[in-house]
């Protein structure tokens, strides 16, 4: 089926024992290894379940499969909530908890927790056993307890392969902690060692690829990295404008590009100094826009008009200069709002149109003609696109913003999103992604996890930016109490 | 797989049943419009893997079109391959052991699959696997709708053991193509025979048509001669299986319905539900009993369940009690299968006892062989009166004598049929007061109890009150049956030893000095002396009938007279209360 021996090895060794865990570093084929093994598993009678994290993810599996011509109805790639979710639906009285129809994923945890509940039953323990002669969970370093502890409970039913890697684990902020690799997934899957080499850089960038299989060690040690003498572009950091040039140089280049932060805030002033040349890229649950949502919904005329002019404010560059502080100050208090240039007025008719009657209509009006002024330029793309998206889905359907906004959030979620090509992003959005071209603004923020992440990223070539060329230590990530790390 | 339930609404006859089922071996009796095949039909609808099964108008209740038909099924012991997540496993619900339906395949119930057909009235079918206590509906392919393995006999007997396309005998054939290939070849060797055939008149007919076609230049042709199509055929149908030369499709009815049904069985590995119409059709009652005992076995053996329609008292016979489920139509659109309960007692004796009252509608349990001649004879003369004056017979009102087999076995009887749903009424002596309490009891269950007067059986209230030419002619009846000497003996010991001379009732009354109400006594006493009874026989009792018949208006305004008369009315229902009266709600006491 393949003319790797290497691969064939790590499919024999991932179907001898079970259950198991395999650790690959990234772009070391994790993907393709899943493919391959549910490919042998068919070829020996089976069929595989996969589980992963994101719809990206399985988009990819997907696509794995199919160059390995898995025959479509031997395999099922879905990710653990969606999974989750329809067997509790289904299932309401085994799982212990009723689900509405539209999933609300903020309540992913008791999911979760009533997924394993039913999958510990006779009844779904009978399906599984009947339906799957393998499980494979990937990315399960993203895995939180409470996703391992359904993982769990299906290697009671179905042999079960997971695999990951501890090094690009990272904490969301504000939510459970990930699981953790020595204490949580070695006792119950025991670790199968397999050869791997890193198969994203080859063949014109294998240098590369051995350098970041080799900085794992450092990482993990606590040991300083250095870029001097590597196939890491490394770029001193001369002042605060030294990213522009080289974001914008990296314009010239083919291919998609991924700038990387570590907070929304200073993504959005980086990319508002990149002239909208580079986009935002946004989390699934950003609540920034939720929070402007709930203000279309619930404020005043005046409130949500000086709203509408704020969030379109922040999201782009050149609104002040049409629209003055001063006077957005007069719009929030009731106060006249008018200008005398020509061209501008259609806009300023629009907004006070809000303050008189803020309806989703009206504000969509004012944000897409605030959005066409002259010299604006809209770096935070996504959020405005699901801004406007959502304004529209109201009015048409008469539900509120914020409902649209989650139902669009859902969609998103199950058809994954349009990656643009050129991003501002963060370590944990970019997880699992993968760019031509990565630009590194400021790797000492960064722990020893969203560092690796972030050098992974880049398949041709990654630049970093700093003052040195040898960083401080990276500290790991310690996402528990667990003292081994850190 | 198991039906475990049956729920109908608005289909052919049956406005609304619904029918729970325990057992493997299912026999459906009842008269003959109790809706029975329609609920083989509605069972072979629901899990028919046909795609497009043809429904008319005449299959809504009443030609009523203003709703929709709902035909739904529980099913238990599911295929694995269905349990699957991708094929129907997430959408089990459960089956209590109460018989509740719950949403969810809960640990304390059976894991089950509720498959609902619906037909709207533009006649479309729809296929679903519904959820109880809930809106959630998915389809049910044709394809998975075969996995749950229903089979009908008797639909295409022929079929299933031919190789043809989705046949069981295809089905049992390792590799399940060897058909084609054996057909194949006999094709070419047909082919090879025909040209090596020894020249004949086809011969000299392609000779003439070459020549004719050189002369109008068709074609400059080699030899033309006969030959047989080259086989493109794919088609296996007619290879069939053989009985030595003689083809099965030629053979007797019974014997192809009961080979397709063994080879059918034997297709079905994962277990299926057979229905089976008129089991007894085309089989002698030999060859009935032994597939009802393999049937048993197969049922006791397997993941299979049986259920079948009869009208055989043999089959009724040969069956255990609790196989047999009456059904019963109450003519307002309302059906309604009871089991019979395996606590009752003596079921199985008046099932054996009567097996052809199973198959009608209102029970008239008698006294014994005696009663039951004379109205054999009585519902004979009252079906002529009433035929000449258009109205229903017996046979059509469903009414069935059943030998009670005397006191207070005949009550129990009554009332088991009684408890089954039917309709009954019972006719007693009156000479044993030790049965007067379950007399009793018998009435309050339902049943409509005759009895003669008191310390009379039916030979004394006859004898009591026919005019003395009547009597006479009971004597010539006896006489005719046990012979002058045994009848003369007999009257006269109980004369206290009288010498009776002759067989006139005119001279006894004089040798007996008179005393009418004596030897009236005498004759009635000598008729049923053990042993000896002048008409303990149903024949014997049909000649005395035609005593009554014949004094008929001399007898009005007698208890007789109001005995056979109530009898009468419960065996001809007046056409105003025929119908709905014709059902009984069983008690609750059963």
């Amino acid at each position: 089926m393949n003319d790797d021996p290497c691969i064939e090895d790590a499919v024999a060794a991932v179907l001898a024992v079970q259950p198991c865990s395999v650790t690959l570093p990234a772009g070391a084929g994790k993907t393709e290894l899943i493919a391959a093994s549910v490919a042998e598993a068919v070829h020996r009678g089976g069929t595989s379940l996969v589980l992963t994290h994101t719809h990206a993810g399985v988009d990819a599996l997907r696509r794995r499969m199919k160059k390995f011509g898995v025959m479509r109805d031997r395999f099922v790639v879905r990710t653990i909530d969606s999974w989750s979710y329809d067997l509790i639906a289904h299932f309401p009285d085994l799982a212990g908890l009723a689900v509405p129809t539209i999933p609300d994923w903020t309540r992913s945890t008791e999911y979760h927790l009533a997924a394993a509940r039913a999958a510990g039953t006779p009844a779904v323990a009978k399906m599984l056993r009947l339906s799957y002669t393998n499980l494979f969970v990937d990315e399960y370093h993203d895995c939180v307890l409470d996703q391992h502890n359904l993982v769990l409970s299906l290697s009671g039913s179905i042999p079960t392969t997971v695999l990951g890697d501890p090094l690009q684990s990272l904490l969301t902020f504000g939510e459970t902690p990930p699981v953790d690799w020595d204490s949580d997934v070695l006792p119950n899957f025991p670790e199968v060692v397999v050869d791997h080499r890193p198969r994203r850089w080859e063949p014109d960038h294998a240098e590369l690829g051995q350098w970041l299989v080799d900085i794992r060690t450092e990482l993990t040690d606590g040991m300083p990295i250095s870029f001097s003498g590597t196939p890491v572009r490394w770029v001193r950091k001369s002042d605060d404008r030294t990213f522009v040039s080289e974001c914008m140089k990296a314009l010239g280049q083919e291919g998609t590009i991924a700038v990387l932060g570590r907070f929304r805030h200073d993504c959005v002033s980086a990319a508002s100094k990149l002239s909208g040349r580079y986009t935002v890229m946004e989390a699934l649950d950003e609540k920034a826009t939720l929070a402007f949502a709930a203000k279309v919904d619930t404020g005043s005329g005046a409130a949500v008009a000086h709203a509408v002019v704020e969030f379109a404010a922040k999201c782009s560059v050149g609104i002040p200069t049409h629209i003055s502080s001063a006077k957005r100050k007069r719009l929030l208090n009731g106060l006249s709002f008018v200008t005398r240039d020509e061209d501008l007025k259609p806009t300023y008719e629009a907004v006070v149109r809000v303050r008189e009657q803020p309806t989703p209509t009206t504000v969509r009006t004012a944000f897409e003609l605030l959005g066409d002024l002259q010299g604006v330029s809209i770096h935070c793309r996504e959020a405005w696109n699901e801004v406007s998206r959502s304004l529209a889905a109201a009015a048409a359907d008469g539900c509120t913003v914020t409902e649209a906004l989650h139902l669009a959030r859902s969609h998103t979620r199950a058809a994954g999103r349009q990656a643009a090509a050129r991003v501002v992003s963060r370590p944990l959005l970019v997880k699992g992604l993968e760019y031509d071209h990565v630009i590194i603004l400021d790797p000492t923020a960064y722990g020893a996890q969203e560092l690796y992440v972030a050098l992974t990223r880049g398949s041709k070539s990654v630049t970093v930016i700093s003052d040195s060329s040898t960083l401080p230590v990276a500290r790991m990530q310690a996402h528990k109490k667990s003292p081994t790390r850190g | 797989m198991m039906l475990r339930r049956l729920r109908i609404e608005h289909f052919r006859g049956i406005e609304r049943a619904d029918w729970k089922i325990d057992r493997r071996l299912v026999a459906l009796v009842g008269a003959g419009d109790s809706t029975k095949t329609t609920l083989l039909d509605a069972i072979g609808l629901v899990l028919s893997p046909s795609y497009n099964p043809q429904f008319t108008d005449a299959d809504f209740y009443n030609f009523d079109l203003a709703s929709e038909i709902v035909i739904e099924a529980v099913v238990t012991e599911l295929p694995d391959n269905l349990v699957k997540e991708s094929q129907l496993g997430k959408d089990r619900s459960g089956l209590m052991p109460d018989g509740k339906l719950v949403h969810d395949p809960v640990d304390d119930a059976e894991e089950c699959l509720v498959v609902r057909l619906t037909v709207t009235p533009d006649l479309d079918p729809i296929w679903e696997v519904i959820r109880p206590q809930s809106d959630d509906a998915r389809p049910i392919s044709a394809s998975q709708r075969r996995q749950l393995g229903f089979f009908r006999l008797g639909e295409r007997p022929d079929f299933h053991f031919r190789w043809a396309r989705g046949s069981a005998l295809s089905g049992l054939t390792a590799g399940g193509d060897g058909a084609s290939s054996v057909i194949l070849d006999a094709h070419r060797d047909a082919r090879t025979a025909v040209f090596k055939a020894e020249p004949n008149a086809l011969h000299q007919a392609a000779a003439a048509a070459q020549e004719s076609a050189s002369t109008f230049g068709a074609a400059s042709f080699g030899e033309l001669r006969p030959g047989l199509e080259p086989g493109s055929s794919t088609s296996t149908h007619a290879l069939l299986l053989h009985d030595g030369e003689v083809p099965l499709s030629s053979l007797g009815l019974g014997t192809r319905r009961l080979t397709s049904l063994a080879i059918q069985d034997k297709s079905m590995k994962d277990g299926s539900i057979i229905a089976i119409d008129e089991i007894e059709h085309g089989l002698e009652p030999h060859r009935l009993a032994q597939a009802l005992h393999r049937l048993r076995q197969r049922t006791q053996a397997d993941k299979l369940q049986i259920i079948m329609t009869t009208h055989s008292p043999v089959a009724v016979t040969a069956l255990s009690a609790v196989d047999i489920e009456v059904v019963h139509a109450d003519g307002a659109g309302s059906t309604s299968c009871r089991s019979v309960p395996d606590d009752l007692d003596n079921v199985q004796g008046a099932l054996r006892s009567a097996p052809d009252a199973l198959l009608g509608r209102r029970v008239m349990v008698m006294e014994g062989a005696t009663e039951v001649g004379v109205l054999r004879a009585l519902l004979r003369h009252w079906d002529e009166q009433r035929l000449s004056a258009g109205m229903d017979s017996s046979v059509a009102t469903g009414a069935v004598l059943v030998d009670g087999g005397g006191g207070a076995q005949s009550l129990q009887r009554a009332r088991n049929f009684q408890c089954l749903g039917y309709l009954t009424c019972a006719l007693l002596d009156n000479d044993d007061r030790g049965i007067d309490p379950r007399v009793t009891s018998t009435e309050a269950a339902g049943v409509a109890v005759h009895r003669w007067s008191e310390g009379c059986n039916i030979e004394h209230e006859i004898v009591r009150v026919l005019p003395l030419a009547g009597v006479q002619e009971v004597v010539d009846l006896a006489v005719e049956f046990r012979g002058e000497q045994s009848v003369v003996a007999a009257v006269a010991a109980k004369l206290d030893g009288a010498g009776l001379t002759g067989t006139q009732v005119a001279t006894w009354l004089q040798q007996a000095l008179g005393d009418e109400c004596a030897l009236r006594s005498a004759i009635a006493d000598a008729a049923v002396v053990k042993k000896k009874e002048w008409f303990k026989r149903q024949d014997r009792g049909e000649e005395l009938a035609g005593v009554v018949i014949a004094h008929w208006a001399e007898l009005a305004d007698t208890h007789v007279m109001s005995v056979f008369e109530g009898l009468r009315d419960f065996a001809y229902p007046d056409a105003a209360t025929s119908g709905a009266a014709d059902y009984v709600v069983p008690s609750s006491d059963e």
